[in-house]
C-alpha cells in the first residue's frame, strides 16, 4: 500500500471515529451466553466462552487460553477480567498471558456476560474486556460430573509395529464435584480435576518436524522420554453471610497445575513447569442505601517453578507473585441520576527465588461514574496506570453508543521489559542469544467509539456492533526468533518501540433465527474490517485472525433433548515472530492456515432433569496440521460427559 | 443426521421411553483394511444392546466384546466397545421393523505389548441396518453394520450378525421418573 493510500485510509478511519462520536447513540449491547441454550463441544469452560462469544484466541493445550486482544503489550492487560457473581477472580500470573479458572459446571451457571472490548468495569479499567459469570441459586444438594474427550489417530492394535503412531490415549478427562449448603453460610464448594494432553499433530508428524516433535516430550527422572500428562486441580469455596445490615461474599480458591508446559517467550519454547495459586476475596456490601456501597478485597499468592527433570539447556525459573486488590465504592442516586465513586488500589510483588531479585508495584486510581437517564453515562478514571474517560448513551430502544479515550502507562504494569530489567524470571538465559532492546516510552494512547444495535422480535434476534479503535501512540513489540545450533531453545531478540497513528475497525454481529419445526439457526461473525498504520504495526496485526464465522443449526426436540450441528471458520493468520525461522528452515512456517470445524452435538436431561448427558463429535472435517501446537483444533474428537445432580430442585 | 431427523421429524417424534428393548447378539467381523487383516484375526463379537423410543426417533446404548489374535506372535488383545445409537424405525408394522441409524462409540483395547500406554481408546462411527421380526414381546433381529475405527491407519469393518431382543413395556409411573 502506498503512503498516499495509507494516509487516505487513516484519515477515513479517523473520520469514522469522529462522525461516530458526534452522531451516534449508546449503551453497550453485551454478549449474553446462557449455557442452557448452547451445546457446542468444548475442552474447557474458558474455551466454550471464547467460542460462543466468537472471540479470537490461541492455546497450546486448550486448557489455558490466550485471548487476542487489541493490545499485544502489557502482560497484565492481555487477558479479560473475570468476575464470579460480581467478585473479581484472578486468572493469570506474572509473564503468563494465559487465562485459567475453575471448571464451573454449566449446571451451576445462570448466564455469562462477555464484553470483548476495552472498558471500565466495576471501577477498574479492563483493557482486554471482561467476562462476568453469574451463578444460579443452587439448592441444597450435590453434583457430580465426568467428561472424557478422546482424539482420533491413535495406533490401535498397530502399536509396537512398523505401522505404529504415538498413543495419546485421551485429550482430557475431567471430574467435578459440587456441594451446596445454602443454609450454612450460603456455602457452595466445588472441586474439579482435569487431566489433559497437549496431543497436537506434531505427535503424528514427527517426520515432518523432528525438532518440534521432541520439544513436546519431556524426560522423567528415570531418563525416559514421555509424552506429557498435564493435571490441573481446582478448589472453589463460595460463602455468603447476610443480616439486616450487610452482605458479605467470600470467595476462596486454590488452583494447582502440578505438571504442564509453560510458554517461555524469550526462549521460544514450552518449559515443563508447575504452578499454584491461592486466592481469597471478600466483598462487603451494606444493605441500606447510603453513600457507602461496598468494599472488595482480593489477595492472591502464586508460585511457579520449572520441573527439576527438565532438559539441561531449558531456562529455569522459580517465581512467587503476590497481589492485593482493593476496591471501595461510594455513591448516591435519585430518580434520574446516579453517581458512583470507585477507589481502586492494586499492589503487586514479584520475587525470583533463583536470583533473589524482587519488584513491587502499586497502582492507585479513582473512577467517578455518572449515570443519567437523560444525558447518558460519563465515567472518568484517574490513576498512575490509566487515565481516561468513557461515555455511554442509549440512543434509542435499539441503538447505543460508547466512546472512550485512555492513556496507559505500561511501566506501571507487569511488563516483560520490567521483568527483564529487574532480572526476574530470566535468570538462566544466555545474553549472547537473548536480548531485549527498548526505545519506547511504554505509553499507549487510544480512542475508540462503539455503535451497538440490538433488535429482538418473535422470529429473530439481531445484534451487531462496530468499533473503530485509533491509537495515537502504541507500544510496538517485535519478537524475532533464530535457530541456535545444537540447542532446543531458540535465540530471541525483543524490541520495544513507539508507533503513532495506527488502529483498526472491529466488528461483531450475531443473528438468532427461529425456523420451522422446533429448529433455530444461530450465526455469528466477528473480526476486523480494516487495519492501518506503520509497517511494523501491520506486520504484527497479521497475527490476529481477520474474521471468525460460526453457524449453528439447533433442533430442540423437547425441553429435555437438543441436537446441534455447528460450523466454524477461522481465517488464516501470519505469526510474524516465526518469519526468520521460516527463512532459515523448512521445518518452520509462519502461516496458520484457516481452521474449518464441523461439530455435531447432542444433549439430553434424564430422570426429572437430574442427569445431563452430552455427546459430541468435534472437527468432523478432520484435517491435520503439521507445524504448531494447535492440533486439537484440527483433529476429530469425541466428547462424552454426564452430570448427576442429587438434591432439591 | 440432524437434517435426516428434520426430514422425517414429524413422524419420528414418538412417546419417549414407552418401552425398552434389551437384546443380545452374536456377529462376525469382516475386515476391509488389509493393513489390519494381514496382522490380526478378529473373534466373533458378543453384544448387548438397549434401545428405547426417544424424543426423536430411537436412541440406545450398546456394548461389544471381542478379541484380536495376532498372526505375528503378539499377545492377544481384548477389546470392549461402548456406543450410543441414534436412529429411526423406517418401517414399523405389526410384525416387521426395519431400523437404521448411526452408532457413535469408543473402542477400547488393552495389551501388555503396548508398553507405557497399555490401554488404547479410539473413536468409531458405524452405519447400521437392523431388520427385525416381532413375536409378541420377543424380537428376532439381524444386523448389518459398516464400521470405521479412527485409528491413525483407519480400520474399516463390516459387521454381520443376528440376535434376540425382549421388549419391556415401561409403565407411566416409571416413564414419568425417567423423563
Amino acid at each position: 500500500m502506498t503512503k498516499i493510500t495509507q494516509s487516505i485510509v487513516k484519515y477515513l478511519s479517523l473520520s469514522i471515529l469522529i462522525i461516530t462520536v458526534i452522531t451516534a447513540t449508546v449503551l453497550s449491547q453485551d454478549i449474553v451466553l446462557k449455557p442452557e441454550n448452547h451445546i457446542l463441544p468444548y475442552y474447557s469452560l474458558e474455551e466454550w466462552i471464547y467460542n460462543n462469544a466468537n472471540w479470537s484466541y490461541d492455546s497450546y493445550d486448550l486448557n489455558s487460553i490466550e485471548a487476542f486482544s487489541p493490545n499485544f503489550s502489557s502482560t497484565l492487560e492481555n487477558e479479560p477480567a473475570l468476575y464470579i457473581n460480581g467478585d473479581r477472580y484472578l486468572t493469570s500470573w506474572l509473564t503468563n498471558g494465559t487465562f485459567t479458572f475453575p471448571e464451573i459446571s454449566f449446571e451451576q451457571i445462570d448466564s455469562i456476560i462477555v464484553q470483548p472490548y476495552r472498558k471500565i468495569t466495576n471501577g477498574e479499567f479492563t483493557a482486554s474486556g471482561s467476562i462476568q459469570i453469574f451463578l444460579k441459586e443452587f439448592p441444597t444438594g450435590a453434583l457430580y460430573g465426568a467428561t472424557y474427550i478422546n482424539q482420533v489417530n491413535d495406533p490401535g492394535p498397530q502399536a509396537r509395529s512398523k505401522f505404529s503412531s504415538p498413543n495419546v490415549e485421551y485429550l482430557s478427562k475431567k471430574k467435578v464435584i459440587v456441594f451446596s449448603l445454602p443454609d450454612i453460610l450460603g456455602t457452595t464448594f466445588s472441586h474439579n480435576l482435569d487431566w489433559f494432553s497437549r496431543t497436537n499433530t506434531l505427535d503424528y508428524n514427527q517426520n515432518t518436524n523432528k525438532q518440534l516433535f521432541d520439544r513436546t516430550k519431556f524426560f522423567e527422572p528415570s531418563g525416559n522420554l514421555v509424552f506429557q500428562r498435564n493435571k490441573e486441580t481446582n478448589f472453589l469455596l463460595l460463602n455468603t453471610l447476610e443480616n439486616s445490615l450487610f452482605t458479605l461474599n467470600l470467595t476462596s480458591a486454590l488452583t494447582s497445575k502440578s505438571q504442564y508446559y509453560e510458554w517461555h517467550p524469550l526462549s521460544g519454547i514450552e518449559v515443563p513447569a508447575s504452578h499454584k495459586t491461592f486466592q481469597t476475596s471478600a466483598n462487603f456490601k451494606t444493605v441500606e442505601k447510603g453513600f457507602y456501597k461496598n468494599t472488595q478485597l482480593n489477595y492472591s499468592y502464586s508460585s511457579a517453578d520449572t520441573l527439576e527433570f527438565q532438559e539441561i539447556d531449558k531456562p529455569k525459573f522459580n517465581l512467587i507473585e503476590q497481589q492485593v486488590h482493593q476496591t471501595s465504592t461510594f455513591g448516591f442516586e435519585n430518580k434520574d441520576d446516579r453517581v458512583n465513586i470507585y477507589l481502586n488500589n492494586i499492589f503487586y510483588n514479584w520475587e525470583d527465588i533463583v536470583t533473589g531479585n524482587s519488584k513491587s508495584l502499586l497502582n492507585n486510581s479513582i473512577n467517578i461514574d455518572y449515570l443519567s437517564e437523560k444525558y447518558g453515562s460519563l465515567s472518568l478514571l484517574l490513576g498512575n496506570y490509566n487515565v481516561g474517560f468513557e461515555y455511554r448513551k442509549q440512543l434509542s430502544n435499539n441503538y447505543s453508543l460508547n466512546v472512550s479515550t485512555f492513556r496507559s502507562n505500561l511501566e506501571s504494569s507487569g511488563y516483560n521489559y520490567t521483568f527483564w530489567n529487574e532480572g526476574i524470571g530470566f535468570s538462566n538465559l544466555n545474553p549472547s542469544i537473548h536480548s531485549v532492546l527498548n526505545s519506547s516510552s511504554f505509553t499507549n494512547i487510544y480512542s475508540t467509539a462503539k455503535i451497538s444495535s440490538h433488535i429482538s422480535t418473535n422470529k429473530y434476534q439481531l445484534a451487531w456492533n462496530i468499533y473503530p479503535v485509533h491509537y495515537w501512540q502504541f507500544v510496538h513489540t517485535n519478537i524475532d526468533y533464530d535457530i541456535i545450533s545444537g540447542s532446543q531453545q531458540l535465540g530471541s531478540e525483543i524490541t520495544y518501540s513507539d508507533v503513532q497513528n495506527v488502529g483498526f475497525v472491529g466488528f461483531f454481529s450475531s443473528l438468532n433465527l427461529n425456523l420451522i419445526h422446533k429448529t433455530s439457526l444461530r450465526s455469528s461473525i466477528s473480526g476486523r474490517l480494516h487495519t492501518y498504520g506503520s509497517n511494523e504495526y501491520l506486520e504484527n496485526s497479521k497475527g490476529i485472525n481477520n474474521f471468525i464465522f460460526m453457524q449453528s443449526l439447533i433442533y430442540k426436540a423437547h425441553r429435555n433433548a437438543f441436537y446441534e450441528l455447528s460450523f466454524r471458520y477461522i481465517s488464516p493468520r501470519e505469526i510474524h515472530e516465526y518469519e526468520s525461522l521460516k527463512a532459515s528452515s523448512s521445518s518452520y512456517t509462519s502461516r496458520v492456515r484457516p481452521i474449518k470445524m464441523l461439530n455435531a452435538s447432542f444433549k439430553t436431561w434424564l430422570i426429572d432433569r437430574s442427569l445431563l448427558v452430552t455427546l459430541s463429535l468435534r472437527n468432523m472435517l478432520n484435517s491435520t496440521e503439521s507445524y504448531n501446537t494447535n492440533g486439537q483444533y484440527y483433529n476429530m474428537s469425541i466428547h462424552f460427559s454426564a452430570v448427576l445432580h442429587i438434591g432439591k430442585k | 443426521m440432524v437434517l435426516l431427523f428434520l426430514f422425517f421429524g414429524k413422524d419420528a417424534t414418538g412417546q419417549p421411553f414407552h418401552y425398552l428393548d434389551v437384546g443380545i447378539s452374536r456377529s462376525s467381523f469382516n475386515q476391509l483394511s488389509d493393513i489390519y487383516s494381514d496382522r490380526w484375526e478378529l473373534s466373533s463379537v458378543n453384544s448387548v444392546q438397549f434401545r428405547t423410543p426417544f424424543y426423536l426417533g430411537i436412541a440406545g446404548v450398546g456394548l461389544d466384546f471381542f478379541t484380536y489374535t495376532s498372526k505375528e506372535g503378539f499377545s492377544e488383545i481384548s477389546s470392549l466397545s461402548a456406543s450410543a445409537f441414534f436412529g429411526l424405525n423406517t418401517i414399523d408394522t405389526k410384525s416387521i421393523i426395519l431400523s437404521s441409524g448411526v452408532l457413535i462409540g469408543i473402542q477400547q483395547i488393552e495389551s501388555t505389548d503396548f508398553g507405557e500406554n497399555p490401554v488404547e481408546s479410539e473413536l468409531f462411527l458405524a452405519f447400521t441396518l437392523e431388520p427385525q421380526v416381532k413375536l409378541k414381546s420377543f424380537i428376532l433381529f439381524s444386523e448389518f453394520q459398516y464400521r470405521r475405527v479412527f485409528n491413525y491407519h483407519r480400520q474399516n469393518l463390516l459387521v454381520i450378525g443376528a440376535g434376540v431382543k425382549f421388549r419391556f413395556k415401561i409403565g407411566d409411573k416409571l416413564r414419568g421418573y425417567i423423563d
